[in-house]
């Protein structure tokens, strides 16, 4: 497996009426192509605030971003956007969705910006929707009218529609109740198996435990690293009792 | 109060470019709407003031001096309607006064005596004046325009002729119907009679108390007709104080009225901004809007928070504005006063002034009061839930699926189509500011540029040179000869200065009494700028053309058969045709065989000369005059005695020769006069030339003056429409880049450059600047069309219009897109983190 990303002594730094914040801290990481990498840690660590580093959302204070060896870190908004459309897919804790559009449009918004063939692309959309569980009835509704479920499963189909390099995830079960965010996290674990690479924030440990590997922050750097088992040949438990190891080493 | 001002106030903080431009736009507001009030209420005051500063008659009579006579105020002696009346006479031209920086300027100025001006208005002769060299004392209200001061030299030039009179004070002058005026010596007066076209005589004349002071000067003009044995329907001119003060306050009036259709566009724009402000606010804060009712504020001080924020700005706005408007309204009153003659001290009305910003203020807090209202319809769990007005349940209009395409023009029309509602307003705003940037621009092109007026609506033919001649000439063998010479393309034999009365319907048409130059020509398809906007010239001889504005008054259509009197003889005429004329507005036009039915003695006396490209105008003129002799005027006026004595008897017999055919009527003379042996002989055969005009020169002149202010006009009402666009499309953006901070933040979010969004917000608004382009085009041609009604045709290209229109079009989108330039600030990040 080769690196998708790496970063090189990332910083970054907010400023707020003359306190400057060090968030993330001459930060050296490489997440692996088709990995489901999650980044845990306390909150305040900076783990949003490298997951939009890492994405292109942000740029970095100091230290460099690189995307397949590019170095992303010194684009221009207008080229991070580029980049964005056309190598990665977000998924948002708020969801996000546009109020003023219903299912399809939603997705499409960001998709016809990369796909011009409306109609596949909307035969794709829709056979993408269906397997997310959002059938029919539900393409020409509202973000209003579905569920935080629905939404964010759509959140999810339009992430994935312009097939991403890279999937970025930040807390997305973080507005759903406990069902609809195991439907979600499945759909994860399917794009996993299907060869999707991964970055996913979030502090839950049963989202966590979809991941393949994780990544603790605290104060703005890395301060361990764990490996899950595979799954198929260990059990949910065994991954459970790994990665709780590893969390009440690094003091959970 | 307290509460309500403190959110207020923090509204305003936190919207600080908006509000600083909408303050601007209300400035813009008031001061033009102010000062434009302030003026018109003013300008009603200036004629009387004239009047009574300067104790000057009322009511005015001109008469040309060849056709006065002292018998027609026997009319006025003893007429019970006449309080009292004076005469005096003066000469009039359109003259060219040399300016310190060596060019000229060209004014209408007339000339009277120290006597003659005690007789008009209560005026004190300047002890000053007596004692200077040629000198000359002007109205005041010439002062700034001519830039002379006292004790100044003042050089005046006219047909070939120059003057230099000294400058010993200005004086406040009263009503004049000929231009500005100016006191001379007994001395000069008498020269310039000599020299200069038009002398007049004029009759003052102040009416009893409720008497008709146009039926004195209608039954003066009866009786002088009837004791005249000359015609004199084109020299007699009268006007009564009404119509002075009616003329004087529409020509005073005119730029005010524009600028209040232009105040009127602003404060349109501006209810429009508010009400649009308004409705994104309470979108963006619909949940702090809930909070604070959760906390305890009701609805009612919610929203009047909203109306407190507005009427602060519209309060400290105004209050900038009122001391522009007051120096505005009196700059107006003054340029306005200016144009009557009138230089004296001027007060602006202050009560229009306040009057106007109150009732702006006033009607931004209604503005407001009614937008902001809608705070009620948001209890706090609704707001919470961002009101329910912002879940669409409508059918999806142009779902992406359909896409064909750019996916964000799909995405800019479909946002078009959802906010319709918020951009009915700016229809209309934009719509508005196309009616005062085309109608500028038609007006300000067709009127700005001197050939389009002497070419296309001048209405008066213009040659190279025109000569009048005197003495014993045969027209045609003259107008042969001058034709022979090689630098001649052309000669016209024209009539000049013929006034004729033309009515239709047997007398009972419109303005049967008024008078119409007349213009005579043998063949007009050799005509040049004699320009028509319907049917043809006349050919036959019971033809006649019109102008556009002849036709209204005369109140005859083409094709309708019109009378018209030259003298005491009436015939009928067939009008043929319309002609383009602002220049000679009130003309008709008759062949030579046309004009001979009622004056069979016409014999042409003038002749226009059209010279080959590239001849030499002032050079023909010297060959001219060295084939014909000066014009009389120079002979006339001739002050050189000579050397010998026989220089000095030629000098002295031709002064009497020209005064003898100028004045006289004889058409030829000789002398012999015996000094000891030598007999001195000589005749008129070298004085063939009246006068000699560089008519289209001339004309480019008067042009050039009249185009100024137009220009001047269109460029303010031009640049009053881009203003307002710039400022409603900056306000709108910043209002919709907030209203729609989330959801341009997610478009970022997935891919959208700035530029991209940029181009989204911006094309939003094409489909409506279209639509109110059309609207605001249609509505301009509609304008012109009353132009074209009342003044001349004014003649426009489609495709100058349609390409202005794309200019328009294209504006709007440039601002809009500068204007979205905030997208940029919007970062994902702080969306997302928040």
């Amino acid at each position: 497996m080769k690196a998708i990303l790496k970063t090189e002594k990332l910083c970054k730094t907010f400023s707020n009426e003359g306190l400057q914040q060090h968030v993330i801290k001459n930060l050296d990481l490489e997440i692996m192509e088709k990995d489901f990498t999650v980044i845990m840690g306390s909150s305040g660590s900076g783990k949003s605030t490298l997951l939009y580093a890492l994405s292109g959302m942000d740029k970095p204070t100091m230290g460099k971003v690189f995307f397949n060896d590019e170095d992303i870190s010194d684009y221009s908004n207008d080229k991070l956007a580029v980049f964005r459309r056309d190598h990665c897919g977000f998924v948002f804790q708020s969801i996000y969705l546009l109020e003023n559009m219903n299912v399809l449009d939603n997705i499409l918004t960001g998709a016809l910006l990369v796909q011009k063939n409306t109609p596949e692309l909307v035969a794709k959309v829709k056979e993408l929707l269906k397997k997310v569980g959002i059938d029919e009835p539900l393409w020409k509704k509202y973000p209003n009218q579905l569920s935080g479920g629905e939404c964010q499963r759509v959140g999810i189909v339009r992430a994935v529609i312009n097939e991403p390099q890279i999937l970025f995830a930040d807390e997305p079960t973080g507005a759903l109740n406990s069902s609809s965010g195991q439907d979600v996290l499945d759909v994860f674990t399917e794009l996993h198996k299907n060869g999707q690479s991964i970055v996913m924030v979030t502090h839950d440990l049963k989202t966590a435990l979809r991941g393949s590997r994780v990544i603790y922050l605290r104060d703005g750097g890395i301060v361990g690293e764990h490996r899950m088992p595979d799954y198929g040949t260990d059990d949910n438990l065994k991954r459970r009792e790994s990665l709780q190891g590893f969390l009440n080493e690094m003091g959970w | 109060m307290k509460k309500i001002l403190r959110l207020s106030f923090a509204n305003i903080k936190k919207h600080k470019k908006e509000t600083f431009l909408l303050m601007i736009l209300i400035m813009l507001g008031v001061v033009l709407l102010s000062a434009a009030v302030s003026a018109v209420t003013g300008i009603k005051k200036i004629t009387p003031q004239m009047v009574e500063a300067s104790g000057c008659y009322k009511n005015f009579v001109s008469i040309r001096q060849k056709n006065y006579s002292d018998r027609y105020l026997e009319f006025l002696k003893g007429n019970p309607d006449v309080e009292s009346f004076d005469h005096t006479s003066f000469v009039t031209d359109i003259i060219k006064v040399r300016q310190q920086d060596e060019g000229d300027v060209l004014t209408d100025l007339s000339f009277v005596t120290v006597s003659g001006e005690c007789r008009m208005e209560s005026y004190e002769p300047d002890p000053d004046f007596a004692t200077a060299e040629h000198p000359i004392l002007l109205a005041s209200s010439i002062r700034e325009k001519l830039e002379v001061s006292e004790g100044d030299e003042f050089t005046i030039s006219w047909d070939n002729k120059e003057f230099t009179f000294t400058v010993t004070g200005f004086y406040e002058t009263g009503l004049w119907i000929y231009g500005s005026k100016a006191v001379v010596s007994e001395e000069d007066f008498v020269y310039l009679d000599n020299t200069m076209d038009d002398r007049y005589e004029m009759i003052g004349i102040n009416t009893a108390e409720g008497a008709d002071s146009k039926a004195v000067i209608a039954g003066f003009k009866a009786f002088a007709e009837e004791a005249s044995v000359n015609d004199l329907s084109g020299s007699f001119y009268g006007v009564s104080y009404e119509e002075t003060v009616s003329n004087n306050e529409i020509n005073m009036s005119i730029l005010s009225i524009i600028m209040i259709i232009m105040s009127a566009v602003i404060v349109i724009a501006i209810m429009i901004m508010i009400r649009f402000r308004i409705v994104s606010d309470i979108r963006e804060q619909i949940v702090s809007i809930g909070v604070l009712e959760a906390i305890g504020y009701t609805s009612g001080q919610i929203a009047a928070s909203y109306i407190a924020e507005y009427l602060l700005i519209a309060l400290v706005s105004s209050l900038t504005g009122i001391a522009p408007a007051i120096a505005m309204a009196k700059g107006l009153l003054r340029n306005a006063a200016l144009t009557v003659g009138y230089g004296g001290p001027l007060t602006a009305p202050m009560l229009p002034v306040f009057i106007c910003t109150a009732a702006i203020i006033l009607f931004i807090g209604i503005t407001a009061f009614s937008r902001a209202c809608s705070v009620r319809k948001y209890p706090p769990v609704m707001a919470f839930r961002k009101g329910i007005g912002t879940h669409s349940f409508k059918k999806t209009i142009l779902p992406l699926e359909k896409t064909k395409g750019s996916v964000h023009v799909r995405l800019a029309v479909k946002d078009l189509f959802v906010n319709a509602k918020n951009h009915i307003g700016l229809t209309v705003c934009i719509m508005a500011c196309t009616v005062l940037a085309l109608t500028g621009f038609i007006l300000g092109t067709f009127f700005g540029s001197p050939d389009r007026i002497l070419n296309s609506v001048c209405g008066h033919e213009l040659c190279d040179i025109r000569i009048e001649t005197v003495g014993d000439i045969e027209p045609e063998a003259f107008a042969a000869e001058l034709e022979g010479m090689d630098e001649v393309r052309q000669v016209l034999t024209p009539a000049v200065g013929i006034g004729v009365k033309a009515a239709f319907g047997n007398g009972a048409g419109k303005n049967s009494d008024a008078s119409y130059e007349l213009e005579v020509y043998d063949d007009y398809s050799k005509t040049s700028t004699i320009v028509l906007t319907e049917g043809r010239l006349p050919e036959h001889d019971n033809e006649v053309g019109v102008t556009v504005q002849s036709q209204k008054m005369i109140g005859a259509e083409k094709g309708d058969t019109i009378t018209i009197e030259y003298g005491k003889v009436k015939k009928d005429y067939v009008i043929t045709g319309v002609v383009n004329s602002a220049v000679n507005p009130i003309t008709v036009y008759l062949t030579t065989a046309g004009f001979k039915r009622m004056n069979p003695a016409y014999s042409p006396s003038a002749f226009d000369i059209y010279l080959e490209e590239g001849a030499d105008r002032k050079a023909f003129a010297d060959l001219l005059r060295e084939r014909y002799g000066k014009e009389i005027a120079e002979y006339k006026d001739n002050k050189t005695t000579g050397d010998t004595t026989e220089e000095k008897i030629r000098a002295v017999a031709d002064k009497r020769m020209a005064e003898a055919m100028s004045e006289e009527g004889v058409s030829y003379m000789e002398y012999a006069i015996c000094v000891g042996d030598r007999v001195i002989t000589g005749s008129t055969s070298l004085m063939k030339i009246k006068t000699l005009t560089f008519e289209r020169k001339e004309m480019e002149e008067i042009a050039n003056m009249i185009l100024v202010s137009f220009a001047g006009i269109a460029a303010i009402m031009m640049i009053v429409a881009g203003i307002v666009v710039i400022l409603i499309l900056s306000i709108l953006m910043a209002s919709t880049i907030r209203r729609q901070y989330k959801e341009l933040g997610i478009m970022k979010g997935l891919g959208y450059t700035s530029r991209e969004l940029k181009f989204q917000l911006a094309f939003r608004i094409v489909p409506v600047a279209l639509l109110a382009v059309i609207l605001g085009t249609v509505l301009s041609l509609l304008l012109i069309e009353v132009v074209n009604a009342y003044v001349c045709k004014v003649m426009i290209s489609a495709l100058t219009v349609v390409l202005l229109d794309i200019a328009i079009l294209f504006y709007c989108f440039i601002c809009a897109y500068i204007s979205a330039r905030r997208i940029k600030k919007i970062s994902v990040y702080e969306l997302i983190s928040e």
